[in-house]
């Protein structure tokens, strides 16, 4: 017995009326017009390479007076903590009283397949906090890490604790091998060594294919079919497009970061188990003894909560806070509710240490 | 040649605007023909959305061969539910999918840019959707719509069925497409495994070639035969004579070429039977509805339904021991290829005295390297020149008086600490007034001028004996 209640004309009805949506909205994409990168204000302040470090304009002068420096992920660009003026992680931390910097990597080219971790961390990361610390006359900094960027800042904590006064991640996996870890589950049988040998930098267009096929029904199919319903409203299909551009600006990822990250963090999981070694450092999660902030979302289907919640165990910090979000891994950043919720109780923790 | 061009694209301009004429024509007769007077009564007729844009002012030649990939086909004229199970029920082949097939692809949204690629992803969904549409709307005019969305489902089943027979018992190399939406995943990967290695284009010739008994180098095998295991075989020959290497070479990337498309029919297969499984699926959740007594009420509330059911299908066999496995082999014999080809490139550049990549690389590594060694050098300069600072503010006495006497610039700034209390005339406490004064080794006491030695004798109180004693030259004595 099929529970299917609709007569021909309504099949063709509807049929019809999603047809001329769909070509109506094709035509307002063309005038969607540019799709800005970022929206804050904001300058640059140091540059190395390919990397910049940039330092956002907030309207009023901050009233933390230890500055925030945020570290993404080198997959995916940046601009998603920026996306629009009402759906902005930045604005919100600014509006919080944050004097807030962040860490561009750029689009890593073939000449750049050597920069390993450490070259990211104990080079342009590093150098970066030092810029910071100099321009304010300060010796620590606040860090706000971001996915695989929070992995690093918790790698970057522990080998220089006494440069980082207090650590926020976001979205931060720790134990990679948790049972609901697709991603990582996927990871297992690929020879890296002959994946980074071969490839020299991973094209983001692949890393791209990974992440869709997590959810690929949705995401590439149901996703376009919700939107053509908001198609007639310009200022809706602007922002999907934002979106739309954010998701496929993947950067080529460096040949060799990618191997360590692939082989220590996700084959071996080496993170929780301290064994990562970066440069002359040995990553030990004990270190991190500064006050540290966990901001993970409940329905991350890339990083899921436990991978997050295992950081708890591991680091040396006595001054751990957990903080939850009923949402997925971009939601925590663009979602109407997260904007009420996230900056604000970053930016709280923060002026109380 | 202009005069041509202009033409060319004027007439492009024409076709395309006549078929935005004939797709809502098309539109229009089809649901009066299906009975549909609400169209030409109430409504009025849809807007041609595109009018007055021309799309092609957007860089007609903007395409990019090199894209153009083989192995995935147009995605504008193929449906992602092909083997076309609703044809059965009597509406023809697919017109509703079919009339925006004709459009999308009038439209070429690869000379529009970004644009054009989400257009072509929103066609992509679009035709999908339409095709059920379609399917339903042949099975809601039968008399008994359940028989007919049974037999609607069954026939999904078979073509699915009917594909994984076919790639199963597949003498050819050339793997068909999957139908279902398993196949835009599928078509994806073709594109990005093509983006990696374009030269897999080639790769079906390569092996028809070697089937028909041509083996790479120039080996001539006749009556070779399709047989996989007996042309592997003949690929393991040893080379022979003079171009041994690059036989064995050619050999070993036509084998690893048979390996690529082995793991990818796997792939494919596992894909097929997670489609399978996610009909079952729909088939449950349909069941489930049905006896609490709940009804879908729009074309959108069954999709939704089938892509849940889907993803819940598919996220099972993710998260598989098998999926690992598929998954793996697939991008690691990609790999394999990949490293022949750039291996087999390399050989042709030092032909043509060309640069290779290998020795890029190996350039790119050493200069990594000394821009890390050179970073560190300088933070050590920084750091070292810092101590210095350090350690010429924490000494007053004697900073003060190196002012005055600037011979004393050279007063040696190593930390290494001697026993000072070896000299005659410094006891325990000496020393340490003399290590407080930055004092601590005999190099730093015998670099004392007699101007500075005055100046200390006078600040450590010693009344004369730096110089009566001739600590100054019985360090120059006792120091390395």
């Amino acid at each position: 017995m099929i529970p299917f209640k609709m007569r021909p004309d309504e099949i063709l009805n509807e049929a019809r009326g999603f047809n001329e949506k769909l070509a109506q909205g094709v035509g307002h994409l063309m005038d969607v017009g540019d799709i800005p990168s970022g929206v804050t204000p904001k300058e640059a302040v140091y540059t190395e390479d390919k990397m910049v470090l940039y330092r956002y304009k907030g309207e009023q002068a901050a009233k933390n007076k230890t500055p925030l420096l945020i570290v993404y992920a080198l997959v995916n660009r940046p601009y998603m903590t920026d996306l629009q003026e009402n759906r902005s992680t930045i604005r919100g931390l600014l509006d919080a009283g944050q004097d807030v910097y962040l860490v561009d990597w750029g689009y890593p080219d073939e000449a750049d397949r050597f920069l390993t971790i450490d070259d990211y961390l104990n080079g342009y990361l590093d150098r970066c906090v030092d810029v910071i610390a100099k321009r304010h006359g300060v010796k620590k900094i606040n860090l706000l890490g971001i996915c695989q960027g929070g992995a690093f800042s918790l790698c970057y904590s522990s080998m220089h604790p006494e440069k980082v006064r207090n650590l926020v991640t976001m979205v931060t996996p720790v134990d990679f091998q948790t049972p609901d870890n697709m991603l990582s589950h996927w990871v297992q049988n690929i020879d890296i060594d002959l994946l980074v040998d071969t490839q020299g930098n991973i094209p983001g267009e692949m890393l791209n294919w990974t992440f869709l096929n997590l959810k690929p029904y949705q995401l590439m199919a149901q996703k376009y079919l919700g939107v053509v319903d908001l198609m007639d409203d310009p200022k809706a299909l602007k922002n999907f497009m934002r979106m739309e551009k954010w998701i496929f600006d993947s950067p080529d990822q460096a040949g060799e970061t990618f191997r360590q990250f692939a082989k220590d963090f996700f084959q071996q999981n080496k993170l929780m188990k301290g064994e990562v070694e970066i440069g002359d450092f040995t990553v030990d999660l004990g270190n991190v003894t500064m006050p540290v902030l966990n901001v993970f979302a409940e329905q991350d289907h890339l990083v899921p909560p436990d991978a997050s919640r295992a950081m708890k165990k591991y680091i040396g910090s006595k001054d751990y806070t957990e903080l939850s979000f009923p949402g997925g891994h971009i939601g925590i950043y663009v979602s109407g509710k997260a904007q009420k919720m996230i900056p604000p109780s970053i930016g709280d923790w923060l002026n109380k240490r | 040649m202009s005069t041509n061009a202009n033409d060319w694209n004027q007439s492009l301009i024409n076709d395309w605007a006549e078929t935005q004429r004939k797709y809502w024509e098309t539109w229009s007769d089809y649901a009066r023909n299906a009975g549909m007077g609400a169209f030409g009564a109430g409504l009025s007729p849809p807007r041609n959305p595109f009018e007055g844009i021309n799309p092609f002012s957007l860089n007609p030649f903007g395409q990019n061969m090199f894209a153009q990939n083989p192995f995935v086909q147009n995605p504008f004229t193929q449906n992602p539910f092909a083997g076309n199970p609703f044809a059965q029920f009597g509406a023809g082949a697919n017109p509703f999918a079919g009339m925006l097939d004709q459009w999308g692809s009038s439209m070429r949204p690869d000379a529009l840019g970004d644009i054009g690629t989400v257009a072509q992803r929103f066609y992509d969904m679009g035709k999908s959707f339409m095709s059920m549409s379609e399917g339903l709307f042949g099975v809601s005019g039968q008399e008994q719509p359940d028989a007919a969305m049974n037999m609607w489902m069954s026939s999904m089943q078979a073509a699915l069925q009917q594909w994984i027979a076919q790639i199963q018992s597949n003498a050819d190399f050339a793997t068909p497409d999957l139908p279902g939406v398993s196949g835009t995943t599928l078509n994806n990967w073709a594109r990005f495994a093509d983006s990696v290695s374009p030269w897999l284009n080639m790769s079906q010739n390569v092996l028809k070639e070697i089937a028909e008994g041509h083996l790479p180098g120039g080996v001539e095998i006749p009556g070779l035969g399709a047989a996989q295991e007996q042309f592997c075989r003949a690929l393991s020959m040893p080379g022979l004579g003079y171009t041994r290497e690059q036989q064995e070479h050619l050999q070993g990337l036509a084998r690893n070429l048979l390996t690529y498309h082995d793991a990818l029919r796997a792939y494919k297969l596992a894909f097929a039977k997670t489609a399978l499984a996610s009909l079952e699926s729909v088939q449950k959740r349909l069941q489930a509805m049905h006896e609490k007594g709940e009804k879908i009420e729009s074309l959108r509330g069954l999709y939704d339904m089938w892509v849940d059911a889907s993803e819940e299908a598919y996220g099972d066999f993710a998260t598989s021991d098998e999926y690992q496995v598929v998954y793996g082999d697939l991008v690691n014999a990609l790999m394999q290829v990949r490293k022949d080809m750039n291996k087999l490139a390399e050989q042709h550049y030092k032909l043509m005295n060309i640069p290779t990549r290998s020795e890029i690389n190996t350039m790119q590594h050493r200069q990594q390297e000394n821009r890390r060694e050179n970073r560190h050098l300088r933070r050590e300069i920084a750091e070292l020149r810092a101590e210095l600072e350090e350690l010429a503010s924490a000494r007053p006495a004697v900073s003060r008086s190196r002012r005055k006497s600037p011979a004393q610039e050279s007063l040696p700034i190593d930390n290494v600490e001697d026993d000072l209390t070896a000299i005659k005339g410094i006891g325990p406490k000496m020393a340490e007034k003399l290590y407080e004064q930055g004092i601590k080794n005999f190099s730093n006491l015998a670099a004392i001028n007699a101007k500075f030695a005055e100046e200390l004798d006078e600040a450590l109180k010693t009344q004369g004996r730096i110089l009566r004693d001739d600590w100054i030259g019985q360090a120059k004595k006792l120091r390395r």
